[in-house]
């Protein structure tokens, strides 16, 4: 079916493994949508890092394949077929399984994919299997329960247990008092950091060990490099109170509670400083930044060079721009705190989705909530005291995150994110920055024709900041999971955020609309 | 075969040029580009923009075949599709229906019926699951789904005509919902009564005179106005002082919303009257605004956020919408959505 590949010397890899893909057959439909294309979910859980695996063939990785590898490509999904077709078998027996569990929490394709890999390589095709079912059951049952170590409850005890809350209060002073705003500190603070924060509990490094998943050992690696960088749509606990008529952003849009609205949802919690009214706010200036911050969001769309992504990260770049954050407005100009400066947080007794503040402004526990609340790839968090004081480090680290290249991320968000939302059309700073602003005005184009109201006031001028919002989410979620991020996920990373708090602005237009119907 | 000229600027590669109206624009966000088509235009390949050509390379060649996909991304300054496949097909589809839901005419005055939303929805649903691998939004089918009432769908399955395909639409959404973990409603709203006649209504205010004016779409939300209605307006003296009333008949389905008339410099809050099948308001006027009735009294009807038409030629474009939509009701290649709403 790959019509006039001899006319170029390269190939969409889309077509090839369209190609490859469709004849597998009928077997893989589970993991297939209506066109017979492999789903989004199954390119980006299975066959990217689990059977092409760019990051090792190198050949395979782009939007086209030189045609000398042409071939390599499709043998290699042909030669998976039949433990991708067990894995397709699995993966019906699996959601068989939570269906009579009355499980609803998580999404079936983003916790089960790759179980189901797993127990067809080591089970393969289940319906020669006696007792596959139960293995199925068992499977879900873990899936689930594996979670059970890290609950929102056993934070909150944790974290509100009269025995450990002085030791944990003076944790957080010490982190904060050996904090210097003053940029001369921060290479100190920085050489330090490594022995601050605990080793995260994942696979990779607890071999052996209780939490240990059954993954193959060879996949492991690629697992640990691949992890799909955003969180995927989660089952919040907003969406079962039954408050919104339409719960689309509850359940679907916010990969973090923090991705709700903030200025929608009632404001009642006291302690938190009053609301500044963050469009009077100048926009915060720019500093010039490291120059090589500048050329990195030149290539990071199209060819991102890993080393001089790692050299931002060596470079301390992220953490000497995180200097200015204590300089007053210059954090809340970019959204992510309504105090002046940061302060230091609290430890936090409760916590609510629908009432979570600016991210600088979270206690601990709201922090550690954000994420518990997802459910993705939960297993690979530490336990709840390591993730106590690491989360407590964390707060007092640069840009509020514990690793340089999350810092650095910040930075580059910020630079590309520059002008987004203000009316005009200033000239882009970068190539990264010129595509958020084009898809930006897209966005208003697509308004027009999906005949939906403009956003106004705060919604517009709220963007840049919204944007940088969830991009802290998502890299402190990545942090927490131990995902690194690599300098290819980097532009994924940026514009996702970027497309999410669109997506939202739409659903919560929708919405509106719906609302007033309501409220009449 | 449907040719297009290819042009590359500075942030995107455009294939043909974007339909001329946000009213006749069926669109699908994909992942590197947008695709349209002119719901007016019968050709069957869309026009695009593509911003990124190097996501959009993954899929193009599923729309305009792999080697128009080839000469839009190596440079050449036309092409020419002609090959068809289910994901084009699809994609026209969504696209269409996603037109369906922000401008389909309804109109009692046009006899244009309000597609069945549950069906609409449960369609769209369905048609985004096929082309979620091409999608922009890595969320879209979850978010469509989540709008699935599926008892909107179980109501037309013992339907002689389309009862077949709603019940393997309702299995087929069902198994997604699954698949995507997302819990699907199953109880539909009672329906209204769509073809309510409106009821009249007199006052014992002097009127002094009236006017009316087409019901303008653009600056309103879907499924509130009738498409082809006219809105009329009065001024009256009641007590002493002059009143302006103003009514705008409900399209067919309509549903509470605010909406404000502007009739010369006054602002006039309208409200959904059910009984009356209208949206209709009333203010105070100047006194001087009687003097300016011999220029003519200009009604514009708008909702917050909404621009106004600047199309000179609405009237034209309006009536070709409404003649297309009265023929997709009956038409081969009607969606679900309309063959349903051409039923009822």
């Amino acid at each position: 079916m790959v019509h006039g590949l001899a006319a170029s010397a390269a190939v969409p890899r889309g077509m090839l493994v369209a190609d490859a893909w469709s004849q597998l057959g009928d077997a893989v439909a589970p993991l297939s949508n209506a066109s017979g294309r492999p789903l989004a979910r199954t390119v980006k859980l299975l066959l990217d890092p689990l059977v092409l695996r760019p990051t090792q063939n190198p050949r395979f990785s782009g939007g086209v394949v030189a045609i000398e590898h042409v071939d390599a490509l499709r043998q290699a999904i042909l030669d998976a077929g039949p433990v991708l077709a067990a894995t397709a078998a699995w993966f019906q027996l699996l959601k068989r399984a939570r269906r009579r569990a009355g499980i609803t929490e998580g999404h079936p394709q983003d916790l089960y994919f790759q179980r189901c890999y797993e127990l067809a390589h080591l089970h393969g095709d289940p319906a020669a299997l006696p007792g596959a079912a139960d293995i199925a059951a068992a499977a879900v049952a873990d899936v689930h329960a594996e979670r059970g170590d890290v609950t929102v409850d056993r934070l909150r005890r944790f974290l509100t247990d009269p025995a450990r809350t002085a030791e944990l209060a003076g944790l957080l002073r010490e982190a904060w008092a050996g904090r210097d705003p003053v940029p001369d500190a921060l290479p100190t603070l920085e050489a330090e950091a490594p022995q601050r924060f605990p080793a995260r509990d994942t696979p990779a490094t607890h071999e052996g060990g209780a939490t240990q998943r059954p993954l193959l050992p060879d996949t492991l690696a690629v697992l640990e490099a691949e992890a799909p960088h955003r969180l995927p749509v989660q089952d919040t606990p907003a969406a079962h109170e039954g408050e919104a008529p339409h719960p689309i952003s509850a359940r679907v849009a916010p990969t973090a509670p923090e991705e709700k609205a903030p200025h929608l949802l009632p404001v009642s919690d006291a302690r938190r400083p009053p609301a500044q009214e963050a469009a009077s706010q100048p926009a915060p200036p720019e500093t010039d930044a490291h120059p090589g911050i500048a050329a990195f969001l030149d290539d990071c769309a199209t060819a991102p060079d890993p080393r001089l992504w790692k050299a931002l990260a060596d470079d301390g770049t992220g953490t000497a721009e995180a200097a200015r954050l204590d300089l007053p407005g210059i954090a809340r100009g970019y959204g992510l705190t309504e105090r002046d400066r940061p302060a230091v947080p609290e430890l936090g007794e409760r916590a609510s989705k629908r009432a979570l503040p600016k991210p600088f402004d979270r206690s601990i526990l709201e922090r550690l909530f954000a994420a518990l609340t997802t459910w993705f790839h939960r297993e690979s968090m530490a336990d709840v005291p390591s993730l106590v004081t690491g989360e407590i480090h964390r707060s007092a680290a640069p840009w509020q995150l514990a690793e340089e290249p999350s810092r650095v991320a910040m930075v580059l968000g910020r630079d590309a994110s520059a002008g987004l939302g203000t009316g005009d059309q200033p000239p882009a700073a970068s190539d990264a920055n010129a595509r958020l602003l084009n898809r930006w005005r897209r966005e208003s184009y697509v308004h027009r024709v999906l005949r939906l109201p403009d956003p106004i006031g705060e919604e517009v001028r709220g963007t840049r900041r919204a944007y940088l919002r969830r991009l802290w989410v998502r890299l402190h979620g990545r942090e927490l999971r131990g995902e690194a991020t690599a300098a290819d996920e980097v532009w994924d990373l940026l514009d996702g955020a970027l497309r999410s708090v669109v997506m939202d602005q739409r659903d919560r237009l929708k919405r509106s609309l719906e609302r007033e119907e309501e409220r009449s | 075969m449907t040719e297009y000229a290819v042009e590359r600027t500075a942030s995107a590669i455009r294939v043909g040029a974007r339909p001329p109206h946000p009213e006749r624009t069926a669109l699908v966000e994909a992942r590197g580009a947008l695709l349209f088509w002119d719901v007016l235009d019968p050709r069957a390949h869309p026009a695009a923009d593509v911003w990124d050509p190097v996501l959009a390379a993954d899929w193009l060649w599923e729309v305009y075949g792999p080697d128009a996909a080839d000469a839009i991304l190596n440079g050449h300054g036309s092409v020419a599709a002609d090959r068809t496949s289910p994901v084009l097909d699809a994609a026209r589809d969504l696209a269409h229906l996603t037109w369906a839901a922000a401008w389909w005419p309804a109109s009692h005055a046009a006899a244009v019926p309000a597609l069945p939303e549950g069906i609409l929805r449960a369609e769209t649903a369905w048609r985004t699951a096929a082309l979620e691998h091409l999608l922009d939004d890595e969320d879209a089918v979850e978010r469509a789904l989540t709008g699935v009432d599926l008892a909107a769908v179980a109501a037309y399955g013992s339907d002689p005509d389309i009862g077949r395909a709603m019940t393997e639409l309702e299995a087929t959404l069902t198994d997604l919902a699954e698949s995507f973990g997302i819990e699907l409603r199953s109880a539909a709203r009672t329906a209204r009564d769509d073809w309510a006649l409106a009821a009249g209504g007199t006052t014992g205010d002097l009127v002094i005179a009236s006017g009316g004016t087409p019901v303008d779409w653009s600056p309103v939300p879907q499924g509130l106005l009738d498409a082809a209605g006219e809105s009329t307006w009065q001024l009256a003296q009641r007590a002493a002082e002059w009143v302006l009333t103003v009514s705008a008949p409900a399209a067919p389905g309509a549903r509470p919303a605010e909406l404000t008339a502007v009739l010369d410099t006054v602002e006039i809050p309208l409200r959904f009257d059910r009984g009356a099948n209208a949206f209709t308001g009333e203010a105070l006027a100047p006194p001087d605004v009687a003097t300016r009735l011999a220029r003519g009294l200009r009604m514009r009807i708008h909702a917050p956020g909404y621009p106004a038409a600047t199309d000179p030629d609405q009237a034209r474009l309006r009536a070709d919408i409404i003649e297309f939509a009265r023929r997709r009701l009956t038409a081969p290649d009607a969606t679900l959505t309309e063959t349903a709403a051409g039923l009822r």
